[in-house]
């Protein structure tokens, strides 16, 4: 799933592949504002086909929270 | 440049005499348009909101709730504007509470500001339980969802839906005349806390007549009128959004609300908006986008060319921005013609982007304690860089201190008029510090004016850091919460701008070297800050999250009285 958030940020968001770590912070370390994290929320709810809630949102920091809240609803999903 | 017109907007001295002016004129135009509970999209007209407002004043009397304080928490939407509106009209204090307050922070506030009852909506409705084993609600007198159903683990008698709480109000006997006799409330009408609950806070009385006089100084500068359609993105507690949207009132504009942050492009499309109230951080990612798509196509010599033909044509008076980056503008739904940006410093060259694209792009400044506008470049004449005259309501001088190399006077920005606060509650102090002997308000921002009297802000007196969303970021605070982490004995935290322009809060600090071996390498403890600062981080609201650190070897400099002098940390 790392990885595939890693291609997601590279191809899509213009991020450089290697500041792209599980610790990267993605307002630190990738420069994102909040604008740019809604976005990257809502084309993973398109790509996997889930609902991603704003209250969890917030409480994502790093690259690294975000593929694991990815695993944990997906795995709910199956 | 468009060319200056009369502006007809309605000449409202208070709210419900605005509400009511609505309903005798438009009484079916929509002004709401919004997502209801169920993911639905609706309409409330002029009309009804009218009715709403009028059966929460009856509510308010009949409960016993009039000259009272009430908070509201919750999202853009009808229940919290009609609340809002019905509440000043019915006599009582409104405290707008920021979506992102901490559980400990809204105790502290509902204690300072000896709050009576709270109104909150059904996002808000999980942090509850918490505040009420907190002991943040026992003062309260009603808490009043603004939807009908349960809050799981809160069963209190004091709980009332807002449906339930107007159900059987006997709409008050007054007369058309009485109403639009009526004058503005110049007492405390509205009270905005400016920070977290730390010995940095301070608490903004405004009165109805300074939101009043605000709004009609706004419609005023800018060209809006009643045909248009405006999309609301920005949080409505926040001054410049409630100024806006009574403004909006004034003209008889239809609004509609943005649910969700995520939603802002596709509810472009979906409302079609031609006007929008922003801050810079949705102007400066609105840019990126184009460029970001341009680029994706492969397109960005045929744009920059056509950004040329298209200023080249204007400048002959051929207008054709609009079919030649039509495209571009079906992005936000195709129908977006002008901007207001405040709240924070926008980049200049944004004006001229937007201008090309055939977007009227219009820059003010304005200040929570002034209602929060104090200017902004009229449509019909805008200057790139200012942030325009003052506003109609109020006077604004430069206190000199100093004059630059082209022989401007800069100095702290004053502010004098009807848009200027009652005064800091409970605070005698920090009033003393702000008003002149002569009632000049003292912003605490610092700048110059032109020989037209176009204003520029060129620097900030006061420690607050201002991000380009507009929050407002007081530093005293975040060095709070850096101090209990054990291994920072010091630490300042300033604003630092990227070259994109953005402002990215950064926390200088010095380590507790006490607590590493000797001679350790500095890169290791800051991995080690670095570390405990991510933990904070995850426990604050993201406008406060620490985004840069730098760790120094040596202590702060300090005053005779042991104060870090702050001032020489950049």
């Amino acid at each position: 799933m790392f990885e595939e958030v890693k291609n997601l940020l590279v191809e899509e968001m213009s991020i450089n592949a290697d500041d792209i770590t599980e610790e990267a912070e993605f307002g630190k370390d990738l420069g994102f504002n909040s604008l740019e994290l809604a976005d990257l929320v809502v084309m993973c709810e398109d790509r996997y086909a889930i609902d991603i809630d704003e209250e969890k949102a917030h409480t994502i920091i790093t690259v690294g929270d975000f593929v694991k809240y990815l695993e944990e609803l997906l795995g709910e999903k199956q | 440049m468009a060319k200056k017109t009369p502006r007809v907007f309605a000449n409202a001295a208070n709210i419900r005499q605005l509400t009511y002016i609505n309903n005798q004129r438009r009484p079916d135009k929509v002004f709401l348009r919004y997502f209801g509970h169920d993911g639905n999209l609706e309409e409330l007209t002029y009309g009804g909101f009218f009715e709403r407002c009028e059966k929460i004043i009856s509510a308010i009397r009949e409960k016993n709730l009039t000259g009272k304080r009430i908070a509201i928490i919750g999202e853009n939407c009808p229940e919290w504007i009609e609340f809002f509106c019905a509440a000043i009209s019915a006599g009582c204090v409104v405290i707008p509470f920021d979506r992102e307050l901490l559980v400990n922070e809204i105790k502290g506030f509902i204690e300072i500001g000896k709050i009576d009852a709270i109104v909150f909506s059904p996002r808000y409705s999980k942090k509850f339980p918490e505040l009420k084993s907190a002991g943040a609600l026992d003062e309260l007198e009603y808490i009043i969802p603004s939807y009908t159903g349960e809050i799981e683990d809160l069963s209190d008698e004091r709980l009332i839906s807002l449906d339930d709480f107007i159900k059987d109000a006997v709409p008050e006997k007054i007369t058309p005349s009485e109403i639009m006799r009526a004058r503005p409330r110049g007492d405390m009408s509205i009270m905005l806390f400016t920070s977290g609950t730390t010995g940095s806070s301070k608490c903004v009385m405004l009165s109805e007549r300074n939101i009043m006089a605000c709004a009609k100084a706004a419609c005023e500068a800018v060209n809006f009128s009643e045909n248009d359609v405006t999309m609301s993105v920005l949080p409505i507690h926040h001054t410049y959004e409630l100024a806006i949207t009574i403004a909006e009132m004034l003209y008889g504009i239809t609004s509609c609300i943005n649910d969700n942050l995520k939603h802002v492009l596709k509810n472009l499309k979906l409302f079609k908006p031609n006007s929008m109230v922003l801050v810079p951080l949705f102007v400066s990612t609105f840019n990126k986008k184009i460029w970001d798509e341009v680029k994706k196509k492969g397109k960005e010599r045929q744009f920059k060319l056509g950004m040329t033909a298209a200023n080249t044509l204007k400048f002959v008076g051929i207008d054709m921005r609009r079919r030649l980056f039509s495209d571009v503008l079906d992005a936000f739904g195709g129908n977006l013609e002008k901007i207001i940006c405040g709240g924070a410093a926008m980049d200049p060259e944004l004006m001229g982007m937007f201008d090309t694209l055939g977007i009227e792009l219009c820059e003010g400044y304005g200040i929570t304690e002034c209602s929060p506008l104090v200017s902004v470049n009229p449509y019909y004449r805008r200057k790139y860089g200012s942030v325009g005259p003052a506003v109609s309501c109020c006077e604004v001088k430069i206190d000199a201190e100093s004059t630059d190399e082209e022989g401007r006077i800069i100095g702290e920005i004053l502010v004098k008029g009807e848009n200027v606060m009652v005064g800091y509650f409970d605070n005698l102090e920090a009033n003393m510090e702000v008003f002149t002997d002569d009632g000049w308000f003292r912003t605490g921002d610092v700048g110059y004016m032109d020989a037209d009297g176009y204003l520029y802000i060129t620097g900030r007196k006061k420690t607050v850091i201002v991000l380009n969303n507009g929050k407002n970021v007081f530093p005293e605070e975040i060095e709070e919460y850096l101090s209990k982490i054990e291994c920072i004995a010091e630490s300042v935290v300033v604003g630092r701008e990227k070259e994109n322009g953005d402002v990215e809060l950064t926390a200088v600090v010095y380590p507790n070297f006490d607590l590493y071996p000797v001679g350790m390498d500095i890169s290791v403890i800051a991995e080690d800050i670095k570390k405990k600062v991510t933990e904070l981080n995850r426990n604050l609201p993201s406008f406060k999250q620490i985004r840069n650190i730098d760790v120094r070897k040596t202590e702060f400099e300090k005053t005779t009285s042991k104060k870090i002098k702050r001032f020489l940390v950049k």
